[in-house]
């Protein structure tokens, strides 16, 4: 609706890929949080954190790194998304870890 | 008898250990002097270093206090002036990331393996300390069990002796007698139970 609302350029289909990206990285986050790390809900053992890195953060971030490449002002350029994969795995890891140890769901 | 495993691994900021805490400052600080000197990105895996030092010592959840909230937050604050003039193009930036990457996902996972062994040795040692109040346990039972085999075994073998002597002197008494073949009958049960008790204990 905000790019409907922005006018964003391109038909329809080009805006609700664009706009499908947050919604498509939250579901893949929790669709492999509730396969992956079923056992534990928090980092408690190796294999847990492990699942939790790849399946939580790696995953939805390399499918965020799709859209980045394609519909972004990056424009196909592969090490800035690479940079960008990057910093968000810092970001990400460095925001969730902590949390989900300090405060356990 | 039933025992809890406790681990001992931290789960909030007041129970990180003072001794962590303060090697977590002091890496703070080894990470901040520098910063002054010389710019970012030549000595960024410093805090790797560093890192790697608190999983090694402390496991996980030092770790993840140190990497997270310090050399993630507070420590880049700081130093974001030296960043951005440390880094020139894109792909030094690049290098720099992918070096913090790795050194975040390494250390932590060096910090989890450290605290999974930890917790299995606290594991082991808790299971080890339960067989051995087992073991105490079933000693005592064993030596209190040999105590009541020999009273019994005293107990019973000293009246069968005593039984055994009357039959023999019945016997004597009773010969040609019609009672004698009923005696010969008791002292063979009673040989028979002095068997049995002398078998059993």
């Amino acid at each position: 609706m905000l790019l409907f609302l922005w006018s964003a350029p391109g038909p329809w289909e080009r805006i609700f890929i664009l706009a499908s990206r947050d919604p498509v990285i939250v579901f893949a986050s929790v669709f492999f949080s509730r396969n992956l790390v079923r056992e534990s809900n928090d980092l408690s053992n190796t294999q847990v954190f492990m699942k939790f890195v790849f399946g939580v953060i790696v995953l939805p971030d390399l499918i965020n790194s799709l859209y980045t490449y394609h519909n972004t002002f990056v424009g196909g350029d592969l090490e800035k998304v690479a940079l960008l994969w990057l910093s968000d795995f810092i970001t990400i890891f460095s925001i969730a870890v902590p949390i989900l140890h300090y405060f356990k769901p | 008898m039933s025992f809890t495993l406790v681990p001992n691994e931290p789960r909030s900021f007041r129970q990180l250990n003072h001794k962590g805490l303060l090697e977590i400052f002091l890496s703070t600080i080894l990470f901040l002097v520098p910063g002054f000197f010389i710019s970012f990105d030549k000595y960024w895996f410093i805090c790797g270093v560093c890192a790697a030092f608190i999983a090694v010592r402390h496991g996980f959840y030092h770790l993840i206090f140190i990497n997270g909230i310090i050399f993630n937050y507070i420590l880049p604050l700081i130093n974001f002036g030296s960043l951005e003039n440390g880094t020139h193009g894109s792909t030094q930036l690049l290098s720099v990331h992918l070096g913090m990457s790795t050194m975040f996902f390494g250390s932590a996972l060096i910090g989890r393996v450290i605290s999974d062994l930890r917790n299995s040795e606290q594991e082991l040692t808790s299971h080890k300390k339960h067989i051995e109040e087992m073991n105490t346990q079933l000693s005592k039972a064993n030596h209190e069990m040999d105590r009541f085999v020999y009273s019994v075994s005293h107990e019973i073998s000293a009246p069968l002796k005593s039984i055994k002597g009357r039959i023999a002197i019945s016997k004597l008494e009773s010969k040609g007698n019609a009672d004698f073949h009923y005696i010969s009958k008791i002292e063979q049960s009673v040989s028979k139970l002095e068997d049995f008790t002398e078998e059993i204990f």
